[in-house]
């Protein structure tokens, strides 16, 4: 069955791309920004061409560019140490490649917005950029979302740091600040919000018709890139249709489905689909991930886009990163009930450790006091050199094997 | 009595993983609490003024195995990250009634998450400092957070914080660092006769005492150095950067002094001299702390500069302390220094300013290879007005 809904987002993702750098849009000014925490419909409503440092660093690990990016990247003075999103984007922008990629030229910024909401990588990493192109760098703080969630303060401490970017939005793209324009594309977030969270509800579904994070992935691109615009929300219609469809054909990406996985961590960007196949291969779907909730909703809104500012600010702090351990581990048991998985599958990355850190312990709680079993791997987001075929793969099948068995010890579940 | 009897007599103390400090502590003071506190700067002002002991617990100097933590955090944590977690694990801290974590970067974080799951019953503070600290919001939202914390160390100590005990608290956190200024400027003036290695063991003898034992010390430390002669002349002067976090072994800036460098300022234990100037002794003092860290707070690597110079704690020491040199020396895995480094580094040979670039783990014991860059950087600058050996 031909997947409309990834060839869909790819033209969206090389549109957006295209559109960065032509001619028609080269008075448009630039904001740099990342994606937790991320309020790119404050900027969209100043018309802002929006760049996204990480996606430059993705975009580059999938095309197998990040090797000699990240050699840059260390040749400018990063250690090994340092996150290899950062050295890739960094060697592509600062090093000799000057921006150009081959999906597109990235264009300098006008403003960088730290969205600090999780990671503070971020803030070196604008801190790198605005020191090689001269400007100014604002933040938007976002606190620690404990598990009873954001307070009060929290979000009065949002709100004032986003009402606080306007006057600076203003003088730098030359357009007056509307809230009504910001109300009319917040509805459409809120509507992209509900389809993408109706969209990986699917998953629940036997046979999941949709891979929650070998699949999701690409499904997720117009979420980061184009959240806020008619564009996102018909996109998300599509590919709903399309999953209905799927679900009623009892379609499986993987043929027949056999195991059912939940997914914690971020892609191995470079071997992406080659660690697929590791699962694909045994009838293993993911019927769920927490990566592809990471910048968004992971439950649904819990307000609407009435009142645009309150909203935006809601919307800043719904990052998973942004997320205590312990609210995760709540999160991640939900997810496991809910997608009914077989096991989790936690993948470490070695650059990433908003996500990362204890995920060595969250195997423990899993494996051990809950009884869903947990595989734990070490790879990277951009590096390929930290990730071992040979070893995973033997430890994937190692495991899947071992869930066989213990499913024959199991009576088969019966549920629609 | 020279000041080496001091520094001995303090050595033999440190980092035994028992934390016997604090069982003296409880002793003298029955139904007294002690609540840990991971680097770098978390609000032990308040802490004291719950009439409570805060401990740094900036991990175990290497002197346990991590078997217990390695099967928690992942090998590319750091090992200061590792080996709290590890004397948590082993049972080491059964002793503390509670934890706080500052938002000073993701392992800290993650540890904290990490640390209550195998804690149920005490409470783990984590406390997000805001990174915005131009913003308007920010005072507010930080006394809130502050006030958060209050909550929680009151319902630990059994008793409420009167602002009368933290203005006091205040005032005896300013003494400290006021001496620690005053001998670290002796430091600077008279490398000779008092090392970084030297205060740097003053200021380790602080991590588990109250603030006012802490100054009885650093001021009969003031009082030895009178009697303390001038040692051998030093060749080359640094400033060394980066060990704010992860506590680099005493051997390694001894075997580093050895060779004729003086380390004539640092940044290590950076929580002890968070401040620019002391605390407001008048006033609402949830309101003169969030104040204060906001815009009072020195120049550091974990909370963000609106003017974008990260370096800016290297030109004030060098100027300061007339420094040669710079050695930056960050903890293996510590993302914040790594950043900073690179632009240090470019910032050096700008000004064509000799520097060293060395990596430690807190477990390591032999420093020969780091003897041996020193020897290189001293030779290199005797031939050359400039030889930076960043590698």
């Amino acid at each position: 069955m031909e997947d409309k809904a990834r060839s869909a987002a790819g033209l969206l993702v090389d549109r957006y791309f295209r559109e960065l750098d032509s001619e028609e849009n080269r008075d448009r000014k630039v904001v740099y920004l990342f994606t937790s925490g991320g309020v790119s419909e404050l900027f969209r409503t100043f018309d802002f061409r929006i760049v996204m440092p990480e996606i430059n660093a993705i975009h580059c690990a999938r095309r197998n560019l990040s090797v000699d990016l990240i050699h840059a990247g260390e040749d400018l003075g990063y250690s090994e140490g340092v996150c290899s999103y950062v050295k890739s984007d960094l060697g592509l922008m600062l090093g000799p490649t000057k921006g150009c990629a081959p999906f597109g030229k990235i264009p300098p910024p006008d403003l960088i917005v730290i969205t600090h909401g999780g990671c503070s990588t971020y803030i070196k990493w604008a801190e790198a950029l605005s020191r090689e192109f001269g400007c100014p760098v604002r933040m938007i703080d976002v606190p620690f979302v404990r598990e009873e969630g954001a307070t009060e303060f929290d979000r009065a401490y949002v709100l004032g740091q986003i009402r606080e970017l306007i006057p600076d939005c203003e003088k730098i793209s030359g357009t007056r600040f509307d809230i009504d324009k910001l109300g009319e594309i917040l509805k459409l977030t809120a509507q992209t919000v509900e389809l993408w969270i109706k969209l990986l509800d699917y998953g629940k579904k036997r046979p999941s018709p949709l891979d929650g994070f070998f699949e999701a992935v690409f499904y997720m691109s117009p979420m980061t890139l184009w959240r806020g615009t008619k564009e996102a929300v018909s996109y998300y219609e599509l590919a709903v249709e399309q999953m209905e469809n799927r679900a009623k054909t009892r379609f499986s990406p993987v043929q027949v489905e056999k195991f059912r996985l939940l997914f914690e961590g971020s892609p191995p960007w470079p071997r992406f689909g080659e660690f697929g196949e590791m699962f694909w291969q045994w009838g293993a779907v993911a019927a769920a991930s927490t990566y592809v909730r990471l910048g968004c909703a992971c439950e649904g809104l819990e307000m609407g886009p009435e009142n645009p500012m309150e909203f935006l600010a809601y919307l800043a702090g719904l990052s998973y990163y942004n997320w205590s351990y312990g609210k995760k581990v709540r999160f991640l048991e939900k997810l496991a009930k809910e997608y009914d998985v077989d096991a989790i599958i936690a993948n470490s990355v070695r650059s990433c450790r908003p996500v990362s850190i204890g995920l060595l312990d969250l195997r423990n709680h899993f494996a051990r006091e809950m009884g869903i079993p947990t595989l734990f791997l070490e790879s990277d987001i951009a590096d390929p050199s930290y990730f071992s075929s040979v070893q995973i793969l033997d430890r994937v099948n190692t495991f899947l094997q071992g869930l066989t068995e213990r499913k024959k010890g199991r009576p088969r579940r019966q549920k629609a | 009595m020279p000041i080496s009897k001091l520094i001995e007599r303090l050595r033999a103390r440190l980092d035994d993983p028992t934390y016997p400090e604090i069982t003296e502590w409880k002793n003298a003071h029955p139904g007294g609490k002690a609540i840990g506190c991971f680097p770098i700067y978390a609000p032990v002002e308040m802490v004291r003024a719950a009439g409570m002991l805060p401990v740094l617990i900036a991990g175990a100097a290497g002197g346990i195995g991590l078997d217990e933590a390695d099967g928690c955090l992942q090998s590319f944590v750091c090992s200061v990250g590792r080996s709290t977690l590890e004397l948590k694990l082993d049972g080491f801290l059964e002793k503390l009634d509670g934890m706080m974590f500052p938002s000073i970067c993701e392992i800290s974080r993650g540890l904290s998450g990490v640390w209550a799951r195998h804690d149920p019953g005490k409470p783990v503070i984590y406390i997000h400092f805001p990174q915005n600290t131009r913003s308007e919001s920010a005072k507010s939202y930080l006394m809130s957070e502050l006030n958060r914390v209050k909550d929680i160390l009151e319902s630990i100590a059994g008793a409420p914080i009167t602002y009368d005990a933290l203005l006091s608290s205040f005032a005896r956190y300013n003494r400290r660092a006021e001496l620690l200024a005053r001998l670290d400027i002796l430091r600077a003036e008279h490398p000779a006769r008092f090392s970084g290695s030297q205060s740097y063991v003053l200021r380790l003898a602080g991590m588990r005492i109250p603030p006012e034992e802490h100054s009885a010390i650093l001021e009969e430390a003031l009082r030895e150095l009178e009697d303390t002669p001038e040692g051998k002349t030093p060749k080359l002067r640094m400033v060394m950067l980066g060990a704010f976090c992860e506590r680099p072994p005493v051997l390694m800036l001894e075997s580093i002094e050895e060779n004729g460098i003086a380390i004539v300022a640092d940044d290590v234990l950076l929580g002890q001299a968070w401040w620019k100037k002391p605390l407001e002794l008048t006033g609402d003092p949830i309101e003169n702390l969030a104040g204060h860290y906001l815009g009072e707070a020195v120049p550091n690597a974990v909370v963000y500069r609106h003017d974008g110079r990260p370096c800016d704690s290297l030109k004030l020491m060098m100027e300061k302390t007339h420094a040669d040199g710079v050695l930056i020396a960050s903890a293996k895995f510590c993302h914040p220094a790594h950043h900073d480094n690179s632009c240090i580094v470019r910032e050096c040979e700008k000004h064509s300013i000799p520097y060293l670039r060395i990596e430690y783990e807190e477990i390591e014991q032999a420093f020969e290879s780091i003897r041996l860059q020193v020897e290189a950087l001293l030779e290199a600058r005797e031939r050359l007005p400039f030889a930076g050996t960043g590698h």
